[in-house]
């Protein structure tokens, strides 16, 4: 995986809030004929998010993960979406037959830092969602 | 900050002068493969109420089950409830065939059926507003492995099926979406008006807002643009549907902003090109909207030759030209027809045909070169008779040439349209034979060869207004020539002015003595044939 490509894909990914987010995610990750409208992608995106939230989970709230980083002060705020990123990119390389691709990690990897990390991590601990 | 909605156009307004030419699609079936709009469908009846147009009738709106699709659509058939709203709000007469498609990611092979079932139920208008993305760099090699895109194409040049597809909302992307990148399906891009597409410039996060909120897409302008081309199709039902593909690429990228003084859009000139009656103006930013997904198009069709990108700036240059030389044969044509029936210009409107017919014939409308090659050809046998009151008959020479020359322009086209051309071109032909029948006797020979062939072709078209006409003329020249027959020979001169008579009157009878000329000219072959 080349850094510098994961660097322009959370700079890229930066300028959009979750909804738009969810709606790249949704259209990157349908294979085939969808019908084409925003809405139905942003949909997709949401549902392949929620799906895989216990492998996402696993990769980005393990033991010596991004979350432990940032709780023992070890990583800064403004590096987590990479760390993310590279935890999912690294622990989850696909995801229900769909390649993990650095684009989709760093979607994703905003995606968890914008709901709040500490928020994720815990949530998934105490078995609640996002 | 001003909303969106200050920005946005009534569409109502836009298409209420077509709905009040009393164009609404009836007569014509659209097909909508989709997720299925199911129950919601039933809200379309309060939708109606809603817009407050309860005096126009609905038309039928059947539901079809593909082999192989789930009955039940996965997302409680919203997507295509929007569609459908959308193509009924549109073209609210027209019979719209939901056929539900989705859970999930439909195979190729339903989504082909569904195709082949909307074919089988007369669909005139297939919409797709439906995408598979399919990345610039690689739609050389999709497209020969995509069965969808060769079967969309072959609806439009086998079974007339117009196939208007979403060009998939990958605008960042680089990308397309299949079937809209085959060719011959019409893909529709961007819908925005150019108030709009400023607005969102200017706020860039209101635009994903509403991307996201609204249903919005290019499957909602897909249904927009296959409605629209509804209406077309029953206005003009003789053009075949890989013709309107013809028309829409060529009439895009700018070419009607050129070419029309006003934003009065082509089928203003269609109505007189084709010979079709109506005549109003369209959803002008739609076609902009074509023709941008069209240069899309044009960068997925260098892949599939095999071209560069770098050439690219040629080949939008090349559609350019080609924009502009389609404007300037529209405007010449639009020249002539407003001088043509003014006499004392003799040639300026012929060489305004001539020229447009030249224009066409290069882009290789050829239908549309052949209208234009007849009404240049018509124009000068009108001229026969000069206002002085002398017979030129360089004229009639002329005429007859231009009009050999559409016939033989339409020997190489297999539309539908060619038939009533023919039998008008033979019609005028035989008019201009008979005024050389003065000079030379085997012009009558041949004017009652083409006289008997337009009677014989346009008895054979289904009844128009239009056809009538041209039939009157045929009837009426055919009179003539018997007439001439008649004061060339006394051997069979009894006969011959009875034939004359006959067919005279018949032509009178058709023209319904509407027709200025074959009420004279018909009057006094019967009031002399004796």
């Amino acid at each position: 995986m080349n850094n510098a490509e994961l660097d322009v894909a959370i700079a890229e990914a930066s300028k959009h809030d979750n909804d738009y987010l969810f709606y790249l995610l949704g259209s990157n990750v349908v294979p085939g004929v969808q019908p084409q409208s925003g809405r139905q992608a942003q949909k997709a995106g949401k549902d392949f998010f929620e799906r895989f939230q216990d492998e996402l989970r696993k990769s980005v709230c393990k033991k010596d993960g991004p979350y432990e980083q940032l709780i023992k002060g070890l990583a800064q705020k403004k590096d987590l979406p990479k760390l993310v990123a590279l935890a999912i990119l690294s622990g989850a390389p696909a995801l229900g037959g769909v390649a993990v691709t650095t684009v989709l990690a760093a979607y994703i990897g905003l995606l968890i830092v914008n709901s709040g990390l500490a928020a994720y991590c815990e949530g998934g601990n105490k078995g609640g969602r996002t | 900050m001003a909303g969106p909605e200050h920005v946005q156009t009534d569409i109502s307004a836009e298409y209420k002068a077509i709905w009040d030419r009393g164009l609404l699609g009836a007569g014509i079936t659209i097909a909508v493969p989709d997720t299925g709009a199911g129950e919601a469908a039933r809200q379309f009846a309060a939708e109606q109420a809603k817009l407050g147009r309860a005096d126009i009738p609905f038309g039928q709106l059947e539901t079809i089950h593909v082999p192989g699709a789930p009955a039940d659509s996965d997302d409680g058939g919203e997507h295509a409830y929007e569609v459908l709203r959308r193509i009924l709000f549109v073209a609210p007469a027209a019979r719209v065939l939901d056929l539900p498609i989705f859970r999930g990611t439909p195979s190729r092979d339903v989504i082909m059926r569904a195709m082949d079932i909307a074919y089988e139920h007369d669909a005139d208008v297939l919409n797709m507003s439906v995408g598979e993305k399919v990345p610039l760099a690689m739609v050389e090699k999709h497209y020969d492995e995509c069965p969808l895109g060769r079967h969309a194409e072959a609806q439009v040049t086998k079974r007339d099926v117009l196939v208007v597809a979403a060009a998939g909302n990958f605008r960042t992307e680089n990308a397309i979406g299949c079937p809209g990148l085959a060719p011959g399906v019409i893909s529709v891009g961007a819908y925005l008006s150019p108030e709009e597409s400023r607005w969102y410039r200017k706020y860039p996060h209101k635009a994903q807002e509403d991307f996201l909120e609204g249903w919005s897409g290019t499957s909602f302008a897909a249904a927009i643009q296959s409605a629209t081309l509804a209406l077309f199709r029953s206005a003009f039902p003789g053009i075949r549907a890989a013709t309107w593909n013809d028309i829409v690429f060529a009439s895009t990228y700018g070419a009607l902003v050129r070419a029309a003084p006003t934003p009065l859009d082509f089928f203003n000139y269609l109505g007189d090109i084709c010979g079709g009656d109506w005549v109003n103006s369209v959803q002008w930013r739609e076609l902009r909207a074509i023709g941008i997904t069209r240069r899309r198009q044009l960068l997925a069709a260098s892949k599939l030759a095999g071209k560069e990108i770098a050439e690219l700036p040629t080949l939008l240059e090349l559609q350019r030209k080609r924009s502009e030389q389609f404007a300037a044969a529209v405007r010449d044509f639009v020249q002539g027809s407003e001088q043509i029936d003014d006499l004392s210009k003799e040639i300026e409107p012929i060489e305004h045909f001539r020229r447009a017919a030249r224009g066409f014939a290069a882009l290789s409308l050829n239908v549309m070169a052949a209208s234009a090659l007849l009404r240049a050809g018509a124009g000068l046998v009108q001229r026969v008779r000069t206002p002085s009151g002398t017979l030129n008959m360089t004229f009639a020479i002329e005429g007859g040439q231009a009009l050999t020359e559409a016939l033989d322009l339409l020997a190489t086209t297999t539309s539908p349209e060619k038939a009533a051309l023919d039998g008008a071109i033979l019609a005028w032909r035989a008019r201009s034979l008979t005024y050389c029948a003065d000079l030379d006797r085997t012009g009558n020979d041949k004017a009652f060869v083409d006289a008997e062939r337009a009677i014989k072709i346009l008895r054979g078209l289904p009844p128009s207004p239009a056809n009538a006409k041209d039939l009157a003329h045929a009837e009426l020249h055919l009179a003539r020539a018997h007439f001439f027959k008649a004061h060339a020979s006394w051997l069979g001169r009894k006969r011959a002015f009875a034939a004359a008579k006959e067919h005279a009157q018949e032509a009178l009878r058709l023209s319904g003595a509407t027709d200025a000329y074959t009420k004279s000219e018909g009057e006094w072959v019967v009031a002399h044939s004796r």
